[in-house]
């Protein structure tokens, strides 16, 4: 899920800008999930479409293959206005995200560098 | 012809050393997403001497190019208020001396086509910042000064064929695309944007001719060990059959059109082995920039089928 060694590549080895850009995930993630149901919920196909496209941009540093399809599935979802399958694409993105943020709060907690 | 001497205070363009550009250069990043913002704001404050100025989109960014003064522009490609493509026709509207960097990810292939047929000066993958966004800032920026001190009376030209030997010193490569890009703009075949675009491609040849042909050292191996890779290039220089290879270039400016002709005495490649021109998906990849870039930016490009020998054409620009 949280692979720590390839994430640290794409920064150029800087654990430092990790450690920031994991606490700008960790409090930008949930609030884009809340948009995205609301969103959702409200048939708004131009604010999934933004916030899914948002969330894809931050987790292309983080997160792995998986998860950042299942973002562009949701960005996609809302391009094409179509939200027949958003519920379900949406909390297949939510569990995906929820096991990223406890390795990232845990990151954050423990800093591997001084 | 006429009888031409190189700028001797020419810097290396391969990676010219932050120090020497005159004064602070700012870098305006352009991206929606706070992430990218400082993982591309990392990378330009560790360099010396540069500093950084942030806008979430292109409505942003055109107040902060007046507040700011950046030297060069970074910018996302899908945004809202202002996408990164308008930005890039807006920016050469109304600043056409300010050059213009995408960030390319999967997605964007389509509008980072548009964007670079318009006016972009080059193109970073958004998965290759750490290694690649600093050399093409860098790179950018040079191209990007150009001298404008002979314009009063180049603007008397109307026709200049020059013809240029260069040994294997990199050192001179940014001289003569200086004195290649004045000429463009003193016979009035392109904007400033134009200008700079012609030097990214003139640069890239030459650099191709002396890496790939001349000293056959791989850009692939500077990606992945740039000590390495600059130790081969100083071995070489001074080795046979390397030493004795020169780089041939030859201008034709008119009124109409500019041809340049760069030959290598190296051993050639197949050129029908370089990556498809159309295909989009290479944006996002670092390898074959350089010969993208020039596809883009001249008019006609063909190689000689040794490959040792690029042909480019650059055409008067209608506006």
């Amino acid at each position: 899920m949280f692979d720590r060694q390839a994430v640290l590549d794409r920064l150029g080895g800087d654990e430092q800008l990790l450690g920031e850009i994991a606490g700008l995930f960790l409090e930008d993630c949930p609030r884009l999930v809340q948009s995205m149901r609301e969103a959702v919920a409200a048939a708004d196909a131009p604010n999934l479409q933004l916030a899914a496209h948002t969330l894809k941009g931050s987790l292309s540093y983080l997160g792995g293959c998986r998860i950042c399809e299942a973002a562009r599935r949701l960005e996609s979802i809302g391009a094409d206005a179509d939200l027949t399958g958003a519920p379900e694409a949406l909390q297949a993105l939510a569990d995906q995200t929820d096991g990223l943020l406890s390795a990232l709060t845990e990151l954050v907690a423990q800093p591997a560098y001084p | 012809m006429s009888a031409l001497s190189i700028d001797s205070r020419s810097t290396s363009t391969l990676e010219p050393p932050a120090e020497r550009l005159p004064g602070e250069t700012t870098v305006l990043i352009v991206d929606d997403n706070l992430i990218d913002r400082r993982v591309a704001g990392r990378i330009v404050e560790r360099q010396n001497g540069w500093k950084v100025a942030f806008a979430r989109n292109g409505a942003e960014a055109l107040l902060a190019l007046e507040r700011d003064a950046p030297r060069i522009v970074l910018t996302d490609l899908q945004m809202p208020e202002m996408d990164g493509l308008a930005l890039v026709k807006e920016i050469r509207a109304k600043h056409s001396q300010i050059p213009v960097v995408l960030m390319t990810a999967n997605g964007s292939e389509k509008i980072a086509t548009e964007a670079l047929q318009s006016g972009a000066a080059s193109y970073v993958p958004k998965r290759d910042l750490a290694e690649e966004l600093a050399s093409t800032l860098k790179q950018v920026v040079a191209a990007a000064r150009i001298d404008g001190q002979h314009q009063g009376l180049l603007a008397c030209l109307t026709q200049r064929e020059s013809r240029f030997w260069l040994g294997n010193d990199p050192a001179l490569i940014a001289g003569l695309v200086a004195l290649l890009q004045e000429d463009l703009l003193a016979m009035q075949l392109c904007d400033a944007t134009g200008a700079i675009r012609v030097g990214m491609a003139l640069e890239q040849a030459l650099l191709n001719a002396l890496y790939h042909g001349t000293l056959e050292v791989g850009m692939a191996l500077r990606r992945n060990d740039e000590d390495y890779f600059r130790q081969m290039v100083e071995q070489r220089r001074v080795q046979a059959p390397y030493r004795n290879r020169r780089i041939r270039v030859l201008a034709t400016i008119t009124r109409d059109e500019a041809t340049y002709v760069v030959l290598d005495q190296g051993p050639g490649f197949d050129p029908s082995k370089l990556p498809n021109p159309t295909d989009q998906e290479n944006l996002n990849r670092s390898s074959g920039r350089g010969v993208l870039l020039i596809r883009t930016f001249m008019d006609r490009v063909t190689f000689s089928p040794t490959g040792n020998q690029i042909t480019m054409v650059k055409r008067r620009e209608g506006r």
